[in-house]
């Protein structure tokens, strides 16, 4: 993966990113909040590795514009490395958008493991979003087209899909135009039936 | 850390229960080094060095300023560069100055950045051997 690193402090930034490349990741470093947010608009990274405390824009402002915005109309896994450590400051940053919390000294079998979590999150995410802008219905028969590009029904791609299962039922227009003459047809009385 | 904070002086348990500079993060980053760049170990501890120093200047600065909130900033990001590179009489020392910046007083922030620059002094002393180790 493709990892934005953003610590104003160089010690960390070195090992990190030395850290990371032994784990087999790119890795590109920057030193403030403000150059961080330059290069996701720049390039997409999947996972974002960010101090809290920075110059210019910290990594709490930097992470709610990302969220906000989306460069880019990707997702991107943050990461916050952190000497904070209040209960607080931990929910604030989870509902800012950060993903995840290490804390410094970081530890490296910790680190990797956020990475195996953000590319499977992110990974995710793109697919859904991927997914969602493309599905494509038949104007007549409402059938949609799936990722093997055949038609199918809209609960079969759904299912396939998304693994969602809808629940059934009638709409009060169905109800009255088919299901009531089909009961009506077989002699049985629907009218204490009701359908909102 | 609340027996350390009430004997206060220039003579604390820090310097006794924690290293100036700890083995166990030296041998990490001596492994890593090996994995990735043979000169990280040495250019780790060389920015290490170089910024603790700036940033202990500053502290001084902020100190005679009476600026709580630099004092703060500075202690937190010492505490975090120098627990990076196991220099945990400094983080600690540095962790300390940060909490006491938070309360809103500057009272014994002058002792604790002394006590901070003394055991820099004695880290700085462990990395230049670490360094002179490296090189021969």
């Amino acid at each position: 993966m493709n990892i934005l690193i953003a610590d104003d402090e160089a010690t960390l930034r070195l090992v990190m990113a030395a850290t990371l490349k032994k784990l087999g990741h790119e890795v590109t470093k920057v030193a403030t909040g403000l150059q961080a947010w330059q290069a996701l608009q720049q390039d997409y990274f999947p996972v974002l590795v960010t101090d809290w405390t920075m110059p210019e824009m910290d990594g709490m402002h930097l992470t709610q514009m990302l969220r906000a915005t989306t460069p880019h109309d990707l997702y991107t896994y943050v990461v916050m490395v952190t000497a904070h450590g209040s209960r607080e400051d931990y929910l604030n940053g989870i509902r800012a958008g950060v993903d995840a919390f290490l804390v410094k000294p970081f530890d490296e079998a910790l680190l990797e493991a956020q990475l195996f979590i953000g590319e499977r999150i992110a990974g995710l995410q793109n697919h859904t979003k991927r997914l969602e802008s493309i599905m494509t219905v038949c104007s007549y028969c409402k059938r949609v087209r799936s990722e093997d590009d055949r038609w199918v029904g809209m609960e079969k791609y759904l299912d396939t899909t998304f693994q969602t299962k809808p629940s059934h039922t009638v709409c009060a227009s169905c109800f009255t135009t088919k299901v009531k003459p089909e009961m009506e047809r077989l002699g049985i009385n629907g009218d204490h039936i009701q359908v909102r | 850390m609340e027996n350390r904070i009430a004997s206060s002086g220039p003579q604390r348990d820090t310097e006794s229960l924690l290293p100036a500079l700890d083995a166990t993060a030296l041998q990490a980053l001596r492994e890593l080094a090996e994995a990735t760049d043979p000169e990280l170990f040495e250019e780790v501890l060389q920015t290490y060095l170089q910024d603790a120093e700036h940033h202990l200047a500053a502290l001084h600065q902020a100190a005679d300023s009476g600026d709580l909130s630099g004092m703060k900033k500075l202690g937190h990001t010492l505490k975090g560069s120098s627990a990076q590179v196991g220099a945990y009489q400094v983080s600690t020392l540095a962790e300390e100055l940060e909490v006491l910046a938070n309360t809103g007083s500057a009272n014994g922030a002058q002792d604790l950045i002394e006590q901070i620059e003394m055991a820099f002094g004695r880290t700085r002393i462990a990395v230049q051997h670490q360094l002179n180790g490296a090189m021969q």
